[in-house]
């Protein structure tokens, strides 16, 4: 091994040398102990070299391949256009600037979502914490998931108008909550006190003890103005699967359902209905519309508890914007009456409504707050009217 | 990044370029870039491939179809050409290598039809022609393809070891035990035919 090494070293070395015009016989006197070996090598290397000489290029092949060359080129051009600037340099920079780009997105959202979730209302990465808590809310697996959420997110905006109120900043906000008067004839909603005009005072009574939306201004002195109420509307579709009473189980939860509502068309266990309710202060569900689609189950079944099992997929969608749904009030929901009713009756005529007739109360709250929803789209609007 | 090209028998700097602009503008089909390209490495090519065949009109052929390959590879954008002048004698040997596989398998003359196949060469070209130029190219096909692509990108077309071993992709401690071999067989086979 080292023998071949020493004699490719001393045949390196004759080459250079006989590349600066020695003689081969100068070369070899070098390395006497390798002449032997060398010379044939040498003598054969000598030869190609002479040979090389004689190797002329045709001009007409090289003109011949050039044109072929060329003719390509400018056939391939005619199909496809050449790319563009961006296109060149994304093939020349793919090689690094892809990861350079996720990992510039990755860091990008996570100081986004970082800086969002402080954000109150009116600032710049506000918008970014709604958009990522909607995202959230419509990967939620199932109705009760997207409530809990719901719920959770309404109390964020709640705490975001205490933010408000304490930094004293004006900002209009829009939030939901349960509406309560306290004995001072202060009104709040999940604790936070309003001031109310004077001329949304009658209506905003109506509504107390529901779950309301409401849109309002913080001020800055550190005041919350009310500017406009609205009882919060759910509607749950599916089938009936309990009637006990004056309440019936639709979509899992049970709904107290006044004989006005119901009208006096007959209400059947597996009968398809879609049902407008509103949250009440003890977190029971009131209907204010009731609407029985045909095709229904009409076999007289025991409607005094009974359940359907088989129920068809309840649909529960919030009609305004998502606000929360107490766990206490799905399906572990206790039956409450005990006189049992038949409820016949026709869908609601949202006339009636209108009429400001009263249904009786199953709740406290139940007067007030029925007579302020009269259908959902024809719930009253409380608007601040310009003083 | 600045490439020197070392292109002439004389080991002169020849041209000195930026190549991957060439190489890119070339990639868009620019017209100037390829012919540049062209001029600048089809001698070379060309010479590299009538070391190692006779045939005159395949030598043309695969001296062409190399820059067809270029073009292709430019085009597809995949492999990152590095070193152009390695990679055109690069694709120039295994093209060859394929022409002598194919020649092999079906063998339609011997050794002894060489200076018939060069017929088409001129007579002023041929009366220029060296006998020992042949007997060096007949001793030459006596060589495996290995032996003969390391003598004559090494000898003939002035390589050093590492870009002989760039282009054969192999070590240079192997370009050094394969070209002394080599030389060793040419030798043999040159001395075989003078005693004939």
């Amino acid at each position: 091994m080292i023998r071949n090494e020493e004699l490719n070293r001393a045949f390196e070395d004759c080459l250079a040398r006989l590349q600066h015009g020695a003689s081969l016989e100068e070369v070899l006197q070098k390395y006497p102990e390798w002449k032997e070996e060398l010379r044939p090598v040498l003598e054969a290397m000598l030869a190609l070299w002479e040979s090389r000489g004689s190797d002329t290029v045709p001009v007409a092949a090289m003109r011949r391949s050039r044109e072929h060359l060329l003719e390509e080129a400018q056939r391939r051009r005619a199909v496809e256009p050449p790319p563009s600037f961006w296109v060149r340099w994304l093939r020349k920079t793919s090689g690094f600037i892809v990861p350079a780009v996720v990992f510039l997105v990755v860091l990008g959202l996570f100081l986004t979502g970082w800086a969002s979730v402080k954000a109150l209302p009116g600032e710049a990465f506000y918008p970014v914490k709604l958009a990522a808590e909607q995202i959230t809310l419509n990967f939620s697996a199932s109705p009760s998931q997207r409530m809990e959420l719901e719920d959770a997110y309404n109390l964020r905006r709640a705490e975001e108008v205490e933010a408000l109120i304490q930094r004293r900043r004006k900002q209009e906000v829009t939030f939901s909550g349960y509406l309560t008067e306290e004995g001072d004839h202060t009104w709040r909603i999940n604790g936070i006190p309003l001031d109310v005009p004077s001329t949304l005072k009658d209506g905003l009574a109506n509504l107390a003890g529901s779950y309301v939306d409401v849109r309002g201004s913080s001020t800055q002195d550190g005041h919350l103005m009310l500017e406009w109420a609205e009882p919060r509307v759910y509607t749950l579709t599916g089938k009936v699967q309990a009637v006990e009473g004056e309440r019936v189980r639709v979509a899992g939860l049970w709904v107290t359902l006044e004989p006005k509502v119901v009208g006096n068309q007959r209400l059947d266990v597996g009968q398809e209905a879609e049902v407008s309710v509103i949250r009440l202060a003890d977190r029971s569900l009131l209907a204010v519309k009731i609407t029985l689609k045909a095709g229904g189950n009409n076999s007289n079944e025991d409607r005094s508890g009974q359940e359907l099992e088989d129920a068809t997929k309840p649909i529960i969608q919030p009609t305004g914007v998502p606000t929360p749904q107490p766990e206490e009030m799905q399906k572990e929901d206790n039956p409450g009456p005990d006189e049992e009713k038949q409820p016949t009756a026709t869908v609601e005529d949202s006339r009636r409504h209108e009429d400001g007739e009263k249904t009786a109360p199953t709740s406290e709250k139940r007067e007030d707050s029925e007579s302020s929803s009269k259908g959902h789209e024809k719930l009253p609007e409380l608007t601040r009217t310009p003083d | 990044m600045y490439t020197t090209l070392w292109l002439s028998k004389g080991n002169e700097i020849h041209q000195t370029m930026d190549v991957d602009s060439l190489l890119a503008r070339a990639r868009d089909l620019d017209h100037q870039a390829l012919a540049a390209i062209h001029e600048t490495y089809y001698p070379a090519i060309y010479r590299y491939v009538h070391y190692r065949l006779d045939d005159e009109e395949l030598v043309e052929d695969i001296a062409a179809d190399v820059f067809m390959c270029l073009l292709d590879n430019l085009q597809d954008g995949r492999h990152t050409i590095r070193d152009v002048r390695a990679w055109l004698f690069g694709t120039a040997s295994h093209l060859v290598n394929d022409a002598l596989r194919r020649k092999y398998r079906k063998p339609v003359e011997n050794l002894e039809d060489h200076e018939h196949l060069s017929s088409n060469v001129t007579p002023e070209h041929a009366a220029e022609w060296h006998e020992q130029a042949w007997a060096v190219k007949r001793a030459m096909r006596l060589l495996t393809p290995e032996q003969q692509q390391v003598l004559v990108l090494r000898f003939s077309m002035e390589f050093s070891l590492e870009e002989t071993a760039q282009v054969m992709k192999k070590s240079v401690g192997a370009i050094k035990t394969l070209q002394f071999r080599a030389l060793g067989a040419l030798r043999r086979h040159l001395t075989r035919g003078d005693e004939e």
